[in-house]
């Protein structure tokens, strides 16, 4: 049982992780994608939602080249950390990261349209600046945005599997997570570690999921 | 193109403006120079651009082609690529729509501005802005919460917490009815002169703006037309107004009320016009009027047997009519005020009216402009 708890530490280690980085990147990148009129904006939103339609595993297959030492970023990273990023914790953050961009950019990206430009011109014409403009009434306004990117990044990192397939492999304590436990058992014909795995899996995602909307009921975001 | 009328500048609140831009369905080409003391209406019918110039003002569109220079700050200017960004113009804007924070309450609102505006060497106080207003019982309030006219009130009074430089008002009233508009007016009324700042004030309204500002700037099409003491060039410009019928603005004093047959009396230059009462005016309040050309017919001899109680004497100054049309429009002077009439060409050529000829205006219908 005790490989199993570390596999459910580490996948939460990572989904917290990466729900972190991602709501700190997504958010300039959904700000920008929400207020630009710029030709580039269709090109930015496709990569952006590229991971929605590519095979988990030709996204991890990518990113195990770009990864390998023998490639610009992966030799980088030895060179700098002595480290490899393959096969390694680090590594399988980056991947996840890329792999859960579109769902923490485009529900941030629709709270911040529905900010809509009225409400921030008249924080400007109060002298409010474009970053105190932000602080002040876009983020306290999409809330229910935030929430939302959050939860589903969280939620979708918890259920990763393919990528880090890929570029993490099965190291105990390093990249196996939850899922690649949970099929390691089905594969080895271990169905009862698969079952209680499977099911604390479930319990958790569904009590997280729950007590965040719960709670979102109980103190609604004033928002429109 | 159009003209100025008795202007004297005596400050340093002087705006130039000097701005094109185009949309895909009109332009706006503006090239005009005016003090700003007290309060300045922009005036004209919807779509004439007065919102966009508001705009172009506060720093929230950028014209194509231009420059904007307030005092002696360039505001704007395409030609060395300079450009003040809203927030740092101290332009405030009034929204027709208040657009208040909807996650802060009123007295949040009123904060937002207060504090990023702390530092400024300025008369306003927050007290006085909340009593001015009669804010003190809706501050724990939820902006949304709040009427149509409470919202505005509150709009107005976060603005000039933001210690602006100018004030622009941009139709602060048009998404009221007319009872909750009566409800606000008075707290607009000399805005200018008890927060001692200039007051830009956007209106199709020609009672309001008769009200409140001093000076009026006619926007048309996108062009300004004219410039000017409020009711000069109201009078002689801004006459046409959506619907086209020209009709004139008189300025008078309610003289006396007749309960019986339930008539008002009003003063107006040399005579008196009486209209139906109107007991929300009471004896010795100046009003503004309103005569349709319509409704003035002239007579050559003063008549005796008729149904028309307003019998002027006048003076003809001017006609003007259109080529294709049968109707001519005559202006006439009556002791130093101005009536327009609308009668037939032919009747003009039978009864061989000219000007400077003494003639009787007949009145038949006044409004309060109110």
């Amino acid at each position: 049982m005790a490989p199993d708890l570390s596999a459910l530490w580490l996948t939460f280690r990572l989904a917290l992780i990466v729900t972190a980085i991602l709501l700190v990147i997504s958010t300039p990148i959904a700000w920008w994608l929400a207020r630009t009129k710029s030709n580039a904006k269709p090109v930015l939103e496709a990569i952006v939602a590229l991971p929605l339609v590519l095979p988990p595993t030709v996204l991890g297959f990518y990113l195990l080249l770009a990864f390998n030492p023998s490639s610009l970023i992966g030799g980088f990273w030895l060179s700098v950390t002595g480290d490899t990023l393959t096969f390694s914790f680090i590594g399988l953050v980056i991947a996840s990261v890329i792999y859960s961009l579109p769902f923490a950019v485009q529900p941030l990206q629709s709270a911040f349209e529905n900010v809509g430009d009225e409400i921030l011109e008249a924080a400007a014409s109060l002298r409010a600046r474009a970053i105190d403009r932000f602080f002040s009434v876009a983020a306290p306004l999409s809330t229910r945005g935030f929430l939302t990117a959050g939860v589903l990044s969280f939620a979708h990192t918890l259920g990763e599997f393919g990528v880090v397939l890929m570029v993490g492999g099965n190291i105990p304590g390093e990249t196996r997570v939850v899922s690649i436990a949970i099929y390691d058992h089905v594969e080895t014909l271990n169905y009862a570690q698969a079952h209680a795995l499977s099911a604390i899996l479930l319990i958790i995602s569904f009590s997280v999921l729950f007590s965040v909307y719960a709670a979102n009921r109980r103190y609604p975001i004033r928002v429109g | 193109m159009q003209r100025t009328v008795g202007i004297q500048s005596v400050s340093d609140n002087r705006i130039d403006i000097n701005a094109k831009i185009a949309f895909t369905d009109f332009d706006i080409d503006i090239s005009e120079s005016f003090p700003l003391d007290g309060c300045t209406a922009i005036f004209g019918p919807s779509g004439a651009g007065k919102s966009t110039l508001i705009r172009l003002i506060a720093g929230l569109s950028r014209p194509d082609k231009g420059r904007i220079v307030w005092r002696d700050d360039i505001w704007c200017d395409t030609q060395t690529n300079i450009f003040i960004p809203p927030h740092q113009r101290g332009a405030g804007v009034v929204f027709q729509d208040g657009r208040l924070f909807p996650h802060l309450s009123v007295e949040k609102n009123l904060h937002y501005a207060d504090k990023r505006s702390a530092g400024d060497a300025s008369q306003i106080r927050f007290d006085n802005v909340v009593s001015a207003f009669d804010l003190s019982s809706l501050l724990s309030r939820d902006p949304r919460a709040l009427s149509g006219g409470e919202r505005q009130r509150v709009a107005i009074a976060r603005t000039l917490l933001s210690r602006p430089k100018l004030l622009l008002l941009d139709e602060p009233l048009s998404a009221l009815d007319r009872n909750r508009k009566a409800e606000i007016l008075p707290y607009l009324d000399d805005i200018s002169e008890r927060f001692d700042l200039p007051v830009i004030y956007v209106s199709h309204n020609i009672a309001e703006i008769t009200r409140l500002a001093d000076r009026t700037l006619i926007l048309r099409d996108g062009r300004a037309r004219a410039i000017g003491a409020t009711a000069e060039v109201l009078n002689e410009y801004g006459a046409v107004t959506e619907s086209d019928e020209k009709f004139a603005l008189l300025q008078g004093v309610v003289s006396a009320h007749d309960a019986a047959y339930q008539l008002t009396t009003v003063a107006i230059g040399g005579g008196e016009i009486s209209m139906p009462m109107n007991k929300k005016q009471s004896i010795g309040d100046k009003v503004v009027i309103r005569v349709g050309a319509r409704d003035v017919a002239i007579s050559k001899t003063c008549p005796d047997a008729i149904s028309i109680r307003n019998v002027l004497p006048a003076t003809i100054a001017k006609f003007e009519c259109g080529a294709n049309s049968p109707f001519s429009i005559v202006t006439l002077d009556c002791s130093g005020s101005q009536i327009s009439a609308q009668v037939t060409r032919a009747a003009i050529n039978d009864l061989g009216l000219d000007i400077g000829q003494s003639v009787f205006a007949l009145v038949k219908s006044a409004s309060f402009d109110a």
